[in-house]
This record gives structure tokens, sequence and C-alpha cells, in this order.
């Protein structure tokens, strides 16, 4: 009898491989010496070898995430490449995200990398779960982006565009295997182009849908956003938001539907793109780039827009309580943003939002954030809900 | 055809015949008596077929037929608690008869725990009795209802309203209820529940008028249920697909004492039929339900009392009454969870009802007045709810205005808590007189039906309104408050004929045929008058020993209720102006613009007119095995829906830069003549029309398999395949795309483009099977059940297809048709047509202005087994037991167009158990 079942049932540790590679256009990436960060139930960490090859030795079997990122510099990558480069640095990083590992591996798992070049300003914050207010009911008025000037020279955002991401349910939503080199927009606003708008290293944009003090309108948990730079205004709810006239108009490109203000969806989904192009994306480009959802061809209509003109995005996914976060339902491809980032409440109201981690603090007290493209790595929920504060 | 020319030839040809018939008329003498104590039964009511003459037994149990013609007779006796009984006479002289009747037990060799068929000849129905009530342990009649072919197994959530309109034959039992359960009346001892008093606040939505709330009808207190899916009597009118006609208790019956709990709900009852000789019968019965749903929760509560009087009282010889009293009153409760933090919102429901049935029938043996019956019913309900939340929330203006103009609007900046109110005071009385008499020759019989009833409804509530009318629960919704006194009564007169013909051809045949009409006027007197006749054919025809042929054809019409008829004005509400300065709270103005649409009571709207089809077979098989199959279609082309009728008014916006005169410290004010631009805005008039197309069809099956004589089990398979499929006639309007930012910003359209009809269309199909085994041994007083349901499929299937525009609107409200050879074009902002894309303004294409989409969810399968035991301790007591998804069948399955997992079969699982004592 005792032949037939194996009542040997303990769990063994098990070693695993990972090997890093180079990013298709930049394949000669040095991947020897870089930190492998494998996350479960535990984390474990390890540093690969000269064939980009990482052992973790006895872990325990789990669900794990793999992720690793390597800041290349500018002269580095002129020297790999043999292309002449604006000053500016690059970043290599790849993720491997919910594997099972249940037994040793004996060749190693590959671990794609992607690279991309390190953006001066970058999406800090996005406070999209909205609050519950002093009666405990549904407070959504308090919903900002923040961007953040993540570079040591000024930055002039007039003209920049925001564009919060197609957020319909799984099953009419747009899947990223069906899209190429663009992505789908719900909304694109832009920061008035008439005026230079200079942000000093270290200096963030508070774009807000209501930029009033939220501690007096009966949401105390609420941040005061008096002093927001920019407000999308609300030109058509009969309960509209609260708007600020003395705070500048985000202008508003294009809208799914008729809501002028910014559709940050409490719960999730809302992913977020901010992109930059010389070229004229009014008028007939936004005609002429205009899409139904995946596999129909009718009702709401978004917004293409092309990967190559995006600086920083960032993917929040929608939490759902016991089973997690859907990795099937990322809005952005893995050179955009390699993981995704979610607060941890299935419908919102929980008065969380997504915040860019601290990488560094410079001598004279400016704090570098955290970009390796992955928001996995690169952002954290929090509580803190007062701007510009990180 | 000949058999039909001879059948008229006998319509026709009948009355003169009779006249020879007369001369051999005989009387009938019947005693009804208890079979064991020899008791005689008083008021039992005893029928002779197929003549359809109803007496009722007397103090002595004596019936008496007078004048009848010589002839095979059927006397069919029947008596609350007791076994039915059929008796074949042969009439040729006075007939002295006795018949003794057994109390209805296990110990007996029938029992009746699953739905019966109705006799040929006649509306396609299920009958249950109160043994399948007992043993289902029913509480209210919405658990009844899954008896019925395609009826789904579950448990009745006591605390929560959906599932509890009734629809009949309906594949989805959410979808077009604004037509389907709103036209499912419930018939109770003669008097339908009437909903057409109903109102609602605000404009017309399809929850609005959701029929009868079946929760309120406490099971304990039926006798027997008919669940009426085919052609109706034209009888009953007043109903769209079909209807559910309640028999309560009336009767000397033991006093009988039932507790029944389930982890949800707890229901006792107390009822008792008093025996008191010449002064009639007295039933009563107390009934208590308490209801919480789900266990672990306790936010939500369902009380119900109910308390029923009947009384039985014989005027005269000839006059038979029964007359009774109900009064039920129920409330609904939900709030927050005792451990949550406690703020006082909640939602409370409390729904009070009295009414009074009274039915009598009079025995005149006259020739062409054999029974008189008469109705009157009279009900009053109390219908308030409550609600408690917090309103607002962020900056809320709060739109109080009645007419069209610009208000400077209140407004708050923090949500706050708010009570609003509904009360609604629906009245009904309904009167009705129906003369029966028949004519009978040796081989034909005709029973004749002719009538008139009217019904009356109003509402005396005052209708929606807050508790501070300064700070509303609703304070920006599209509604305000509206007293439901200001609705007109609703008058309907109806009259109805009907006969009831069988002939008995080749030897023992028959062929019955049912032929009615009904005429109905609502509001006869007023200028919304409506006039709807309905004929109504149901036919069977007996081809050989073993197989039968049933038809049917009939025409059923729901006249509008209150709701619809009479519509509440439609408020479009915009904000003007909105100057919010943070630093000069003074200045902050907040101006609203309301265009009040006063929508004209509904004059062109018809009666719902449903057209019923069927067609089946029914196959006697050896071995007392019984298959019938029955196809059917009802078809209601005319249902009631919104009307897409457009208006449209301008709307000034004031902004900083123009419009507002702006003083720091000091209020704003606003130059009303100079707006910063004013904008064209769209409103739907809400107005209702008869524009929703709502087609049931389906084939369903009701298979007995006979008795396994050596298992004591019979075997009953059943199932229906159901498809429901609604559209639209009318036109279909939509905003052109893409639109420019300064149209959607304001939420308005330079024009509207219109599609043709029918291009919106949504279908659910299902299928389900459902095989009852019950195992009866009378020698151990016992039944068991064992059921086992199958949903082999469920799909909802919602299709668009905007192929080609035929047309635009523009804002003069004009429509401008579009021809093959413009399809290349584009209409500006403007409303024009151009040829070619015009420079300056914006324009859409026409060729774009397509659009479809086919959305397709088939649901896994699931199935479904419950179990269920009777046991009687001698006459006195007994318990039965029940499981419900015994084998706690709830996985997580996907749909076909969703990778998620969801959960199945949720909330089925559940076991109860029930205790009655008889004393």
């Amino acid at each position: 009898m005792t032949s037939c079942i194996d009542y040997n049932d303990a769990t063994e540790a098990i070693s695993i491989t990972i090997q890093v590679t180079s990013p298709e256009d930049y394949p000669k990436a040095n991947v020897q010496g870089h930190v492998i960060t494998l996350s479960g139930t535990r984390t474990f960490t390890a540093t690969t070898d000269a064939q980009g090859i990482a052992r973790f030795e006895n872990i325990v079997p789990d669900v794990y995430s793999a992720s690793a990122s390597w800041k290349v510099s500018a002269e580095e990558y002129a020297e790999t490449t043999g292309k002449t480069v604006e000053n500016k640095s690059y970043t290599i990083s790849g993720s491997l995200t919910a594997q099972t590992f249940g037994t040793s591996t004996t060749t190693p798992v590959a671990m794609m990398t992607t690279i991309s070049q390190d953006q001066s300003v970058l999406i800090g914050k996005v406070y999209y779960q909205g609050n519950k207010d002093d009666n405990n009911k549904n407070y959504v008025y308090a919903k900002y982006i923040e961007l953040y000037n993540n570079s040591d020279e000024e930055y002039d955002v007039a003209g920049l565009y925001i564009a919060i991401l197609e957020s319909s349910s799984p099953t009419s939503h747009y899947p990223l295997q069906y899209l190429t080199d663009t992505i789908v927009a719900k909304q694109v606003f832009q920061i008035p182009a008439n005026e230079p708008f200079k942000v000093a290293p270290g200096g963030t944009v508070l774009i807000a849908n209501s930029a009033v003090d939220h501690t007096t309108k009966g949401s105390s948990n609420d941040p005061n956003l008096l002093d927001a730079d920019f407000e999308a205004k609300d030109l058509n709810s009969t309960k509209p938001h609260e708007n600020n006239p003395d705070v500048p108009e985000l202008t508003q490109l294009f809208s799914f539907t008729n809501i002028t203000y910014m559709n940050l969806m409490q719960g999730g989904p809302c992913s977020i793109a901010i992109f930059e192009t010389t070229e004229d994306v009014t008028g007939d480009w936004v005609k002429n780039n205009l899409t139904y959802a995946y596999g129909t061809h009718k009702g709401t209509q978004y917004m293409k827009i092309p990967t190559r003109f995006i600086i920083d995005a960032v993917d929040i996914l929608k939490y759902n309580g016991e089973t997690g976060v859907d990795v099937n339902t990322k809005r952005l491809f893995d050179y955009l943003d390699a993981g995704y980032a979610f607060t941890e409440a299935k419908s919102g109201y929980d008065g969380r939002l997504v915040r860019r981690k601290v990488a560094s603090t410079t001598a004279d007290g400016r704090k570098i954030l955290q970009d390796t493209n992955n928001s996995a790595n690169d952002f954290e929920s929090t509580d803190q809900l007062t701007p510009r504060v990180y | 055809m000949r058999l039909i020319q001879r059948i008229l030839l006998l319509l026709v040809l009948g009355t003169p015949l009779l006249a020879f018939g007369q001369k051999t008329s005989h009387s009938i003498y019947l005693t009804v008596k208890d079979k064991d104590t020899k008791e005689s039964i008083i008021m039992a009511t005893v029928q002779l077929q197929p003549t359809g003459i109803i007496a009722v037994t007397d103090a002595d149990g004596r019936a008496t037929f007078q004048n009848i013609e010589n002839g095979n007779y059927m006397l069919q006796v029947s008596y609350v608690g007791y076994e039915s009984k059929n008796i074949s006479i042969k009439l040729n002289k006075n007939l002295q008869l006795t018949c003794q009747l057994s109390p209805s037990t296990l110990a007996l060799q029938e029992v009746n725990i699953v739905a019966r068929q109705n006799v040929a000849g006649k509306a396609t129905s299920s009958i249950i009795g109160r043994q399948a009530i007992d043993h289902l342990q029913a509480t209210s009649l919405a658990d009844i209802m899954q008896l019925v072919p395609g009826g789904v197994m579950g448990n009745q959530d006591l605390t929560s309203s959906t599932g509890t309109r009734l629809q009949i034959r309906s594949a989805s039992q959410n979808a077009f209820n604004s037509t389907a359960a709103f036209g499912s009346p419930i018939i109770v001892d003669g008097v339908p529940m009437s909903n057409n008093g109903n109102l609602t606040q605000g404009d017309f939505t399809n929850t609005a008028l959701t029929g009868t709330d079946m929760r309120n009808i406490s099971a304990d207190d039926i006798e027997e249920v008919e669940v009426i899916r085919g052609i109706p009597s034209a009888e009953y009118g007043d109903l769209t697909s079909g209807m559910v006609v309640v028999h309560s208790k009336i009767g000397v019956t033991p006093w009988q004492v039932k507790g029944k709990v389930n982890p949800s709900m707890m229901n006792y009852s107390l009822g008792k039929g008093l025996r008191m000789d010449k002064y009639g019968v007295l039933n009563f019965n107390v009934d208590y339900a308490q209801a919480w749903g789900d266990p672990r929760k306790k936010t939500n509560s369902f009380d119900r009392y109910n308390f029923s009087v009947g009384y039985g009282f014989d005027i005269n010889k000839k006059w038979h009454t029964d007359t009774k009293i109900r009064y039920n009153y129920s409330k609904t409760w939900s709030g927050k969870d005792p451990d949550a933090i406690q703020d006082g919102t909640e939602g409370k429901d409390k729904n009070a009802t009295f009414s009074l049935t009274h039915n009598g029938k009079i025995h005149l043996d006259k020739l062409f007045s054999r029974n008189i019956s008469y109705t009157i019913g009279l009900s009053l309900a109390q219908s308030d709810s409550k609600s408690t939340a917090f309103a607002g929330g962020g900056l809320t203006p709060i739109y109080t205005a009645r007419t069209t103009g610009y208000n400077r609007l209140a407004f708050v900046n923090t949500s706050y808590k708010a009570t609003g109110y509904t009360e609604s005071r629906p009245g009904n009385l309904f009167v009705k007189l129906n003369n029966s008499f028949y004519l009978k020759t040796a081989k034909t019989n005709q029973n004749f039906k002719m009538g008139v009833d009217y019904k009356y409804d109003w509402n005396s509530g005052k209708g929606y309104y807050n508790e501070n009318e300064e700070l509303p629960l609703r304070p920006n919704g599209s509604s305000r408050p509206r007293p439901f006194s200001d609705v007109p009564g609703l008058h309907q007169v109806a009259a109805f004929l009907e006969d009831n013909f069988s002939w008995q051809y080749w030897g023992k045949r028959s062929l019955r045929l049912q032929l009615g009409a009904r005429f109905t006027a609502m509001q006869p007197f007023d200028d919304v008058r409506t006039f709807a006749l309905s004929p109504r054919v149901n036919l069977s025809l007996e081809l050989t020993d073993w197989l039968s042929l049933r038809g049917g054809f009939g025409i059923n019409s729901k006249t509008p209720g209150l709701n619809y008829l009479y519509p509440d004005k439609h408020y479009s509400d915009y904000a003007s102006a909105n100057y919010m300065p943070q630093d000069n709270p003074a200045g902050q103005l907040y101006y609203g613009y309301t265009h009040v649409y006063e929508v004209e009571f509904t004059r062109d709207l018809k009666n719902v007119n449903t057209t019923k089809i069927e067609a089946s077979v029914d196959i006697k098989l050896p071995g007392h095995r019984k298959l019938s199959i029955i196809a059917y279609q009802d078809r209601t082309t005319n249902g009631f829906a919104s009307l897409k009728e457009h208006m449209t008014y301008p709307v000034n916006y004031y902004n900083q830069q123009q419009g507002l005169i702006i003083t720091p410290g000091q209020a704003t004010q606003v130059d009303v003549d100079h707006p910063a631009f004013t904008k064209t805005m769209w409103s739907t008039t809400g107005r209702i029309g008869n524009t929703d197309v709502n087609i049931n069809r389906g084939v369903e099956f009701d298979f007995d398999l006979g008795k396994i004589t050596p298992l004591q089990t019979s075997v009953y398979f059943s199932g229906a395949w159901q498809e429901t499929k609604g559209y639209s006639k009318a036109l279909h309007y939509g905003n052109p795309t893409p639109m420019p930012t300064s149209y959607s910003s304001y939420n308005t359209t330079p024009i509207k483009m219109v599609w043709p009809s029918e291009g919106e269309t949504t279908r659910y199909r299902q299928f389900i099977n459902t095989l009852r085994l019950v195992t009866h041994i009378p020698q151990l007083r016992m039944v068991a059940s064992l059921t086992g349901q199958v949903i082999w499929h469920n799909s909802s299937k919602s299709v668009t297809e905007h192929t080609r525009p035929i047309g635009w609107i523009t804002t003069d409200l004009v429509q401008h048709d579009i021809t093959d050879d413009m399809l290349s074009g584009y209409i500006g902002e403007d409303g024009k047509y151009y040829a070619s894309a015009p420079a300056g303004i914006a324009s859409f294409e026409i060729a774009k202005q397509t659009g479809s989409s086919d959305t397709y969810t088939k649901n896994p399968i699931t199935w479904n087994i419950s179990a269920r035991l009777t046991k009687e301790f001698g006459k006195f007591a007994g318990l039965s037991f029940y499981a419900n998804n015994v084998m706690f069948y709830e996985p997580f399955l996907t749909s076909s167009n969703s990778s998620s997992l969801t959960q199945r079969n949720t909330g089925t699982f559940s076991f109860g158990v029930e205790l009655f004592l008889n004393l």
C-alpha cells in the first residue's frame, strides 16, 4: 500500500534561476552585476553573473513576480550604440509577473528587458480612489494628478498632454494584444500652451478637478487643493464639481463622453500617460484617430495615441479583492510600464493614492523619485493625500 | 373543414333542439358526508359537468340541481381539506345520492405534490393544490411559481423584491417588467389585486410599475392556485400574458398551527374553519412571517402580518355567499449593520392593505339563468416608504423650481442628512356580475357565461415629499414632489360572453371549444378613453384514445395604469452660471435654469394587446403515462415605453467674462440680457407611447412517467425552452459622432441622427429540465421527493444595427431625410446637407454615422438538486423538511464572453423545517 501513495507531502525548498536578456533595441547591454528582486509571500534578491543569470537557492514554492532595472548613462549609451544622444540617461528594466515556481528549474527562466530614456517630468501621484466625507458619504471631488520634475533642470510643462486611458470593464475594454504602438485614451487634456509654465527641479504640477479646500467642504480627510496649478472645469453636471475661478483651466482636447472634468475612476482602472509632440493633434487629427472599443462598431469612441509621443505612463489597475489584480487588463506595453500600480480597495473611496517612491535625496534636499519604468517597483499606495509632498 | 361546418351547425341548431329535451328533465339531490365521521359537510362545492352549474351544500350537506335534462353527467364534489370526488350519473329519473369525502392525508393512495394540468378545452394552466404547497413549504405565492414548467428552483429571499413580480412564460424574470409584469394580475377569490392605482415620482421608468408583489400573499391561507399560462377565459381581463388565480380556504377545518423555520426566515400561522350550522362557516387565519435574508448580515429585514376572516353564509336555499376580509401589513427595512457606525441612514417601506371580497352565487335553475354569480371587491392600501440618507456632498445646488425659468439657487457645500417620504394610497373597487346557463342535447353541451365588470382605481396619496424641502433627499433629481391625489381615478367597464361547447362524436370522443369575447372600455367618459376587443378561443379534439390535440388563440388587453396615463411633469435643469470664488464667499452664485414640460395626459395611449397562440399534443401512453407538449407564442406589439419625442429650447450661460457683474465682497449679479453665450438644448418630452414589442415563445412539456410500483415512486419530467425577445418600434435617435467639445461640453448637439426602428433588439433564451421523483408510502403517511433541475441553456443577446441613418432632425425639430445619393456627404452643424466637408463649420460625415454591436452572453450549464420530505403523525401532526441545492453546488464558472469567474447558484443552498398540528 505504501508504495502506491506518496505520504511525503512536506514542502521542499527549491532553487530557480532567472536570466536577464538584453533589450531588443540595445543588444549589447551589460547584464552582469544587477540585482533581481523576486517577490512572493517573501522577497528574495540575487545578483546576475556575466551571462545575466541569477540563482535563488532554498526558496519556498510560491507565485513570484521578478523585476530588475539598472541605469545606463548617456556616455555608456553613446559608446554602445554609436548614436549621439541628448544629455539624458536611460533605464533598462524587465519583469516577470505572477509566475508559479513549484519545482526547481534546470534551465533559467528568461526575463526580457526594455530600454527607455529617463524622463525629467514624471507622473508623481494619482489620487483616483476618492474618499468618505465626514458623514461617511462617498466624496469624489478631491481627486488629482500630480506631475514631478525629476531632473536637475527647470522644465516647461506648457503644452504637455495628459491622457486618461480607457477604463471599461474587462468584457469591453481594448486588450493590449490587438494594439501596436498605440494606446487608447478616453480623455486627453492639455496644459495651456499659450504661456510657459516652468517647473523647478523637484517641483510639482498639481492638476485638480476641484481646486478648493476640501477640508471645508465636509471632507476633512481630503486635502486642501486651493493652490492647484490647473483645474479641469466641470461645465455641464447638474450637480457639478465646485470650480475655482482663480485657477487656470486645463484644456480638454478629447473626451469619450460629455464629461469635461478628469474621469478618474475610483476603484480603477485608472492608467495615466503624459505625452508631448510637436505634431498638431487637434481637430482632424482627433477625428482620424478615433476608435470604438475592441470588437464593436458602436458606442463609445476612444482616441488612439502613438506610443512614440509618450514621456511617462503608469498602469493603475483594478483590485478585485480575493483574486487580486487581473494582469490581462494591462493598458500599457511593457516598454511604457513593465508593471502596474493599485490600491487595495475594490470599489474605491478608501482615501488612498498611488505615489512614486523616493529613490534618493540630493545634498540640497531635492528628492529624486524612483523611475525604473516599472510601476510595481516605483509606486506605492499611501493614505498621505497632501499634495506636493513625497 | 367538414368538422368545422358540423360544429357551426350544432352551434346554430343547438338552441331549438333543446326545447324538446326540456320536457324530460329531472332533479338531483346530493348529500355530502365525511367518510370517517359520517357527518354532513357544509358548503362543499358540487359542480355538474359538463353544464358547469354549481351548487353549494347546506348545513345538512345537501345540494340540489333541478330541471336537469336526462342524460349522462359527472358530479364533481370538492371541499377544503378533502379529496375531490367525481361521480358519473345517468339521469332519467329524480336521483337521491350520497357522496362521502375522505380527508386528504398522506395515508390515501393519491397525493398531489406537483402541478396538475387543467382539463382539456380550457386555458392551459397549472393547478397547484394544498398538498403541493405544504410539501414545498412555500411562504408566499412567489415560492409556488417554481412548480410551473420552466420555473427556476430556488429560495425566495423575502427581504429582496427582485423576482417577486409575476411574469408568465418569460425567459427573463427582470426584463420588460413595464409591460409583462404589470400585466400579470393575481386574482384572489375572484377579485384582481389591482396595480393600476400605483403611481411613482418622476419620468417613465421600466421599474415603476412592476406588478403585484407576491411576497404579500401568504401561502398558508391558500387552498389552491391556478397559474394560467394559456388563453384565459373571457371573464378575465386587464392582463397581458397570463395570470394567477388564488382560491383561499373557506370551509370547516380543524385548528391548524403551522411553524416553519429556515436560516433566512420564520413563518407561523394559525387557522380554523368554524361550523356554525345555520349561521354558516367562519374561517380565520393569522399569519406572521419574519425574514432577514442572509443570516450573516443584519442589514435587511422583512415582517409580514396577515389576518383574514372568511364567512360563508347561505342567505336562503338558493343564495350562497362567501365574504372575506383581509388585512395585510408588511414592512421592509434596510439599514446599517449593527456593528457599523450608526448614522441614521435607513430605508423603510410599509404596506398595509385592507381588502374585502364578497362572492355570491344564486342558484336560479332557470333555463337561461342557471347560476347568477357576483363579486364585489374593495381594496384600500397604504403604502409608505421613508428613506433617510446623506444627500449632496461637494457643491450641491438645490433645484426646486416648478416653472420654466432662471433662478438663483440655494446651494450647500457639504453632505447633509435628509429624509424623504413617499405616501401612496391606492384604492380599488371591483364589481362583477355573471350569468351562466347551458343548452344540452344528447351529443352536445353548451355552457354560456355572460357578464359585466367594473373596476375603479384611484390613488389619494400625498406622493413624494421631503421632511425639509430646503434640504431635499434628492436635491438634483429630475423630479419634484407631486401629490398623487391630483391624478384622476381610472374607470374601466368590461362586458364578456363565452360559450363552452362540447360535442361527443364517434362514440366517446369529444370536441371541446371555448369561444369568448371581451370588450373593455377605459375612462369611457374622458378624452383619454380607450376601447379594446379581446376574442379568445380554446379548442381541444380527441383524435384517438391516446392522442388529442389542443389549440388556442386569444387577445389579452391591458389598460395603462394611472402612472402611464397621467405622467408627471418633465423637469430639465441646467447650470447657467456657476461662479464659486473661494476668496469671496459673498460673491458665490449658482444660477440655474429649469425647463418644465407639462406632459399632456397621454391621449393616444392604447391598451397593450398581447396576441397568444398555442398548440399542443397530449399523448396517453400505456401504464398511466402522459405526455403533453405545448408550443406557444405571446406577441405584444404595443407595450408601454417612453416616446422618444424631442423638444428644444435655448439656455443662456453667464460667466466672469460676460454676463456676471462681480463686485468683491458683494453678491454677484446676473446681466440677464447679455449672456456669454446661448446653447440650444434637447430633451425628450416624457410622453409615453405604445412602442415596445415583446415576443415570448417556447415549448413546454410535462411528462408524467407514471409510478414505479415496487418503489412506490412516481416520476415526473417537465421542462421548457423559452425565448423572450424585445425591441422598440420607435425610430432611434442619437447624437452624431464625433461631437465637437463645444457641444459635448454643454451636453448638447446641433442635430440628432435618426436610424430606423427595430435596430436594437434584446433576446433571452432559456432551456430548463426538471425531474421529480416522488416516493409516497401511504402506510407510513410519508412522501419524499427529490427534484433535479438543469439549466442547459441561459443566454442573452443584444444587437444594435444602425447600418444606415435615415435622416436627421434639426433644432427646429424638422426631420430631414437622407437619400441614397446623400450617403457620401456631410451634415454641417448648421443642420444643412453638404456634398463635401464644409469649411469653417463643424460637420458630420454621414457614412460614419453607422454603428453596430452584438453582445452575446451565454451562461454555463448549472444544476440544482433539492430534497423534501413530509411525514404525518396520525391526523394530528406533520413534519416537513427540505434542503435546496443539497450538493451545495455553487461553482465558479465563466460565461461565454468573459474570462472572469463568477460564482453560480449562489443563494440557492438552504434548508428548513415545517411542523404543523391539527387540533
